[in-house]
């Protein structure tokens, strides 16, 4: 599933930047707050649920090559973030949800 | 940003043997007084130029030519950041950098394995000069390289034996 398919999918989730999105495919899901646990142990491909917003995690969702950020809980997403995050083509996506919910979500739709 | 601070710390200074220099000082402060702890990492390798000092807070940025990205210096701001401390990067004949933290802060990693943090630096470069000094409300303690060089005389200070003795040596250092 493409992380385009999976924001038509859900009414809980907005991708704050829309124009990041292309085709990036959910190779699984990843939750963590410890970049550099994050960092050790994320996968290529994953959407990644977070409640950090600072610019080092555009940093290592691009490094991970990650297909997406999840920012749960209602955290927010620094402008520096955004704008690097686009920049790099990885998309922004704001939730009220909690990191479990989240995850109950990805498991409702097949991630 | 990392797991403890032992391994931050490590990541900071492989940062001073990658630019070769050939004295590191590490200076931890550990203040129950105070609600303090701070880390300052200083070398006498080449040093930044202005321009590079700017840029390596940012994450985007490294010397390196195989990553494009470099997180070694924004996880120890980040440190700082999190846990309502202050953080600073010079260069004055090498590189100073200094982050401190509110020790009961709730987001505070904890100090790790610094002792491996030590035998990991003398095992990638047993000719640098490493001086560690550790200030609680009580006292100072050191753990100085050269010292030890001049008692082995012509053991390296990389063998086995040794590194594990410098390894205990200064996580007794901490815990005492």
């Amino acid at each position: 599933m493409t992380v385009n398919e999976m924001l038509q999918n859900s009414t809980v989730f907005t991708c704050l930047n829309p124009d990041a999105l292309s085709n990036q495919n959910i190779k699984g899901v990843f939750i963590g707050d410890l970049l550099s646990w994050v960092m050790g142990n994320g996968d290529e491909g994953q959407l990644w649920v977070t409640v950090q917003g600072h610019l080092n995690v555009a940093a290592v969702a691009v490094l991970k090559e990650f297909s997406g950020i999840v920012l749960c809980h209602g955290a927010v997403c620094a402008p520096d973030c955004l704008v690097k995050a686009t920049e790099e083509n990885i998309p922004v996506i704001i939730t009220e949800l909690s990191a479990y919910e989240c995850a109950q979500h990805f498991v409702q739709l097949g991630l | 940003m990392m797991q403890d601070l032992a391994m931050t710390i490590l990541d900071i200074a492989n940062n001073s043997l990658a630019v070769k220099a050939q004295r590191i000082e590490i200076e931890i402060v550990d203040s129950d007084a105070k609600n303090l702890i701070s880390i300052e990492i200083k070398d006498n390798g080449k040093g930044m130029s202005d321009d590079q000092i700017a840029q390596a807070i940012d994450p985007f940025y490294t010397t390196r030519k195989t990553r494009r990205i470099g997180l070694g210096i924004p996880f120890f701001k980040d440190l700082a950041d999190l846990c309502e401390g202050s953080f600073s990067l010079k260069s004055d004949h090498g590189v100073q950098i200094y982050a401190s933290m509110r020790k009961n802060h709730w987001d505070r990693p904890p100090m790790g394995d610094l002792g491996e943090t030590i035998s990991t630096l003398i095992q990638s470069d047993p000719d640098v000069h490493l001086i560690l000094t550790i200030t609680t409300d009580a006292e100072t303690k050191k753990f100085d390289t050269e010292e030890i060089k001049v008692i082995l005389e012509d053991i390296s200070i990389a063998e086995p034996e040794i590194l594990f003795w410098v390894k205990q040596t200064v996580n007794d250092l901490i815990s005492s």
